[in-house]
């Protein structure tokens, strides 16, 4: 180990020149990677900064070209539109022409329909008169066998009529609808 | 006592450099690299979301492109002319008129019963003067009283006509196969409780006894879109089921054929904000 031989004041006074030296070179060492970063920074913004306004601008000429066909756009909006309503609109279209049509069809000889009518839609009552039990059971039967298009039948009146020996009878029942594919379809025969 | 400011100064001398380089460094941090990181994230941002934006535009516009606007009006058109756009009680009653008189039954009223604009009428509103109610029938009565027949917008009509049963089942066939569409809610026939005026094979006026029908119904409108949302909303091509409906339309009677208005959503210019 050297020795060292000047005088202590000296000796302290190399000392705080090498640590000034040391902690300049730090300092500076410190600027220049804060520059540095501050020039990648810089340069990454750029390259953001380009992207963002390239971005932009084709955002800018596609929303163009789409309100160029807004026409187009609203028709098919309106379509969808329309067609969902259609859609309830064909669920609640019945058949009753051919409902009607089937049921006097099925009727007996005996058998009078004095009134049939539709409430809510859907609940058919018919009234009216029939020479013979059977062949009221007949029609009952037609009605319930049609499962799946009439349902709930009930026979709610039946009186004997001793005027012109006729029974008269009232029968409820629902008309359950068929939907099939694009609407109901009657289910009848 | 020289000696100590000579000390000091020099000790200050030595930190110049380094507290100037550490303020340099913050001023910089805070004053440039800081908004500068903060844009940058901003602008990524944005373009992250301008990007998905411009991926749904994209799809959008190639849609939009390959619909043929000349088939798209003509579909529209035959919609309106099923489910119309607004009210128009005249068209329905004569519709429901001209149904009745094809039918070959004789119309004895026909009554408009109003404009439902927000749905709020109900079958049971709409029967609220119906004759009697069946005591057994009554739990049904009530479970469907709040039933709508259709929702949305609607007119009601009713009438009361007299004829043979074959000419009311030949009515409610029409009626089910018009434009605009007619939904029966609440229809009666009874029978022999109308005499018709006839003339019998001698010449001798004689009175038949025919049937008397009373209907009601409804028709279903609806406006057309008054707006089309945000750009970057999603259009849909027309699907097989909604080119079936249309074409299930072409069986559909129209009598009265009124111009329909879907004239304004195609006449629009290009590049027009919002066509509506």
């Amino acid at each position: 180990m050297a020795i060292n031989l000047l005088p202590k004041d000296i000796q302290k006074e190399q000392e705080q020149g090498r640590t000034q030296v040391i902690a300049n070179i730090v300092s500076v060492v410190f600027l220049v990677l804060v520059l540095a970063s501050l020039a990648i920074i810089y340069s990454f913004r750029a390259y953001v900064t380009r992207d963002y306004v390239e971005v932009s601008n084709n955002l800018s000429d596609v929303k163009q070209q789409v309100n160029s066909h807004q026409g187009v756009e609203g028709t098919l909006k309106a379509i969808h539109l329309k067609t969902e309503k259609l859609t309830e609109v064909f669920g609640k279209n019945y058949p009753y022409g051919d409902i009607f049509e089937t049921l006097d069809s099925n009727r007996s000889q005996g058998m009078v329909f004095s009134s049939i009518s539709v409430s809510k839609q859907d609940s058919i009552s018919i009234k009216g008169s029939v020479s013979s039990l059977p062949e009221l059971s007949t029609f009952m039967r037609y009605v319930d066998k049609t499962a799946g298009t009439y349902g709930k039948l009930e026979l709610t009146q039946l009186n004997f009529n001793e005027q012109d020996f006729t029974y008269v009878f009232t029968l409820d029942f629902l008309y359950v609808p068929k939907v099939e594919g694009l609407g109901v379809v009657s289910g009848l025969n | 006592m020289e000696s100590s400011i000579t000390k000091q100064l020099n000790m200050l001398r030595m930190l110049v450099i380094p507290f100037l380089s550490f303020f340099i460094a913050i001023g910089t941090g805070w004053f440039v690299i800081k908004p500068w990181i903060s844009d940058i994230t901003q602008k990524r941002e944005v373009i992250t979301a301008s990007q998905d934006a411009l991926a749904t535009l994209i799809t959008k516009l190639e849609v939009l492109q390959t619909q043929d606007a000349s088939s798209l009006k003509d579909y529209l058109v035959r919609l309106t002319l099923a489910i119309p756009p607004k009210s128009s009680p005249p068209l329905i009653l004569a519709t429901v008129e001209q149904a009745i008189t094809e039918s070959g039954l004789v119309v004895a009223s026909i009554n408009f019963g109003g404009v439902n604009e927000l749905s709020t009428a109900t079958v049971s509103e709409i029967n609220q003067a119906s004759d009697e109610v069946d005591p057994l029938n009554e739990a049904t009565v009530e479970q469907a009283s709040n039933e709508e027949v259709i929702s949305g917008g609607k007119i009601e009509v009713q009438f009361s006509s007299t004829g043979e049963y074959y000419q009311v089942v030949q009515f409610l066939k029409t009626i089910q196969k018009v434009n605009p569409m007619i939904l029966g809610s609440d229809f009666s026939i009874t029978q022999g409780s109308s005499t018709t005026a006839t003339t019998t094979e001698d010449g001798a006026a004689a009175t038949v006894a025919g049937s008397t029908f009373a209907y009601s119904g409804v028709a279903p409108f609806q406006e057309l879109p008054t707006d089309l949302g945000a750009i970057t909303t999603d259009v849909q091509v027309l699907s097989k089921v909604e080119l079936e409906i249309i074409d299930a339309l072409d069986s559909y009677t129209t009598f009265f054929e009124v111009k329909p208005e879907v004239e304004q959503i195609q006449s629009y210019e290009k590049g027009k904000d919002n066509p509506f």
